[in-house]
């Protein structure tokens, strides 16, 4: 498996940072969060939201009740599709796999059905109820919209879904079970469980006097994440089926590497092992050697333990100190779509020669001995590292490099 | 119940609003199994109406549809 490529040649986007690829890269690369403060009866929270969109541009698929997670892949998709100059009409949909990370699905529709349930009892739960809420109905809605026969798959790796998802397709494409992958992650579980089970656990930023400021990774001050919701869908082909359509490839994946903590539900193994490891598998992947890395989009998400353990990492396994971003500083934290958001961020700094910011970053927590990005600059990697890192102890890194 | 109203409570549960008149084919309006079960749903919930799925699912048409929903009594609290 070691040495294969995919050819990313189409990318969409739909997040807090904007409704749209182009939106949210100008948006990332000012370095302008996203997050905001919501009231919600006497309680404050931070939130980052995806802009309003019509619903009416999801089509005909509102038929179908998609959940909002669901809502929001098909936008990317509809987006990464056209940007890959596909024509969904045209392909043979029996060689079109869809795979998606995705940490809660349809959140919002279990919660809503859940409570119908208890108000108003069984007669009141939608026959949309299951179909809606499961796990897989984004790679369902998706398959159905797009005509994608071939391979469906859901990955769950909570916050590492979606560059989990990534590696996946990268697998599918090499071992010919697919000729294109439609590939990413979606999430949209802003809902009152998930608002108050994360900030019982304590991983939420609680700074509700500067909502802008309070997602700081890697900063002294940092206290924790603000949610977000979003969804990051990419077109992965084998770089003899892009050079044959004669497709313009906008980044290549080369390699990928996952592990596992096996160590604690919540917190990552405190000397770093699994993060470790999986940056060591992917570079191996890629055929690559750290000195190789000119960038990382890192993990990165405003924790005070995450961000100190993962920074350590980087810092023994890259010590000719590559610049680093964490784009969660503008995004907010996409849970299972970010490793496939950050997946696509990375392919376009790749491509346009552009490290986005790291938004918030005031001074450096003791420890982190990184050189973090903190004001758009120009580059040239030729060679990235996208990290993601999900509660139960899950790691994956993408090895994004210049097409 | 009048096509209009059964029209707005077709659209509030997402069938394509160009393809909504009184001759449409239920099937070919989007309107399968799983969508008259929220049909139903909507109407005994919003309406206070109880209309038997059977009786839709026999209809052909949409103008045929909202003649079965207009027989629906009204359910019970």
């Amino acid at each position: 498996m070691s040495g294969a490529e995919v050819c990313v040649t189409g990318i969409g986007l739909v997040t807090p940072a904007g409704d749209g690829r182009e939106a949210g890269w100008e948006r990332v690369c000012k370095g302008l969060p996203a997050s905001t403060l919501e009231r919600e009866g006497d309680a404050l929270r931070l939130a980052c939201r995806v802009p309003p969109f019509d619903p009416g541009r999801v089509g005909r698929a509102r038929a179908r009740k998609p959940d909002r997670c669901a809502q929001l892949a098909l936008l990317a998709a509809s987006e990464a599709v056209a940007d890959a100059g596909l024509e969904p009409g045209r392909w043979d949909g029996a060689r079109v796999a869809v795979v998606v990370g995705t940490g809660s699905g349809g959140a919002g529709t279990l919660e809503a059905e859940h409570r119908a349930l208890l108000e108003r009892g069984p007669a009141y739960v939608s026959p949309f109820a299951v179909p809606s809420s499961l796990a897989n109905s984004v790679a369902a809605q998706l398959a159905i919209e797009f005509g994608a026969s071939g391979p469906g798959l859901t990955v769950n790796t909570a916050c590492a879904s979606g560059a989990t998802a990534v590696g996946t397709a990268r697998d599918l494409l090499a071992l010919d079970r697919c000729d294109i992958a439609l590939v990413g992650g979606a999430e949209a579980s802003l809902t009152p469980y998930y608002f108050a089970g994360f900030s019982q656990l304590g991983a939420l930023s609680e700074r509700f006097e500067d909502p802008t400021g309070a997602l700081r990774p890697f900063d002294v001050d940092r206290d924790g994440f603000v949610m977000g919701e979003g969804a990051g869908i990419l077109v992965l082909e084998r770089p003899a089926d892009a050079r044959a359509r004669r497709v313009r490839v906008r980044a290549r994946i080369v390699g990928y590497g996952a592990s596992s903590d096996a160590h604690h539900v919540v917190s990552p193994h405190p000397g770093g092992v699994g993060i470790t490891a999986a940056v060591r598998a992917a570079l191996a992947d890629a055929g690559a050697g750290a000195a190789d890395v000119a960038h990382v989009n890192a993990h990165g998400t405003g924790t005070r333990r995450g961000d100190s353990i993962e920074a350590a990492v980087l810092a023994t396994l890259l010590p000719h100190r590559p610049p680093v971003t964490s784009t969660k500083g503008v995004t907010g934290h996409l849970l299972g779509a970010a490793g496939a958001v950050e997946a696509a961020l990375t392919a376009l700094t790749v491509e346009r020669g552009l490290l986005p910011p790291t938004a918030n970053l005031r001074r450096l927590g003791p420890g982190i001995d990184l050189d973090v990005v903190t004001e758009c600059r120009p580059a040239a990697p030729a060679l990235a590292l996208s990290t993601s890192v999900g509660f139960g102890g899950h790691n994956a890194v993408l090895v994004v490099a210049v097409p | 119940m009048l096509f209009d109203e059964l029209k707005t409570v077709l659209i509030s549960i997402g069938l394509p609003e160009e393809e909504l008149t009184p001759e449409t084919g239920r099937e070919e309006a989007g309107l399968d199994s799983l969508a008259i079960a929220e049909l139903a749903l909507v109407l005994r919930r919003d309406g206070g109406l109880a209309v038997e799925e059977d009786e839709i699912h026999a209809a052909a048409t949409l103008g045929e549809v909202a003649a079965a929903v207009r027989g629906g009594k009204v359910a019970a609290p």
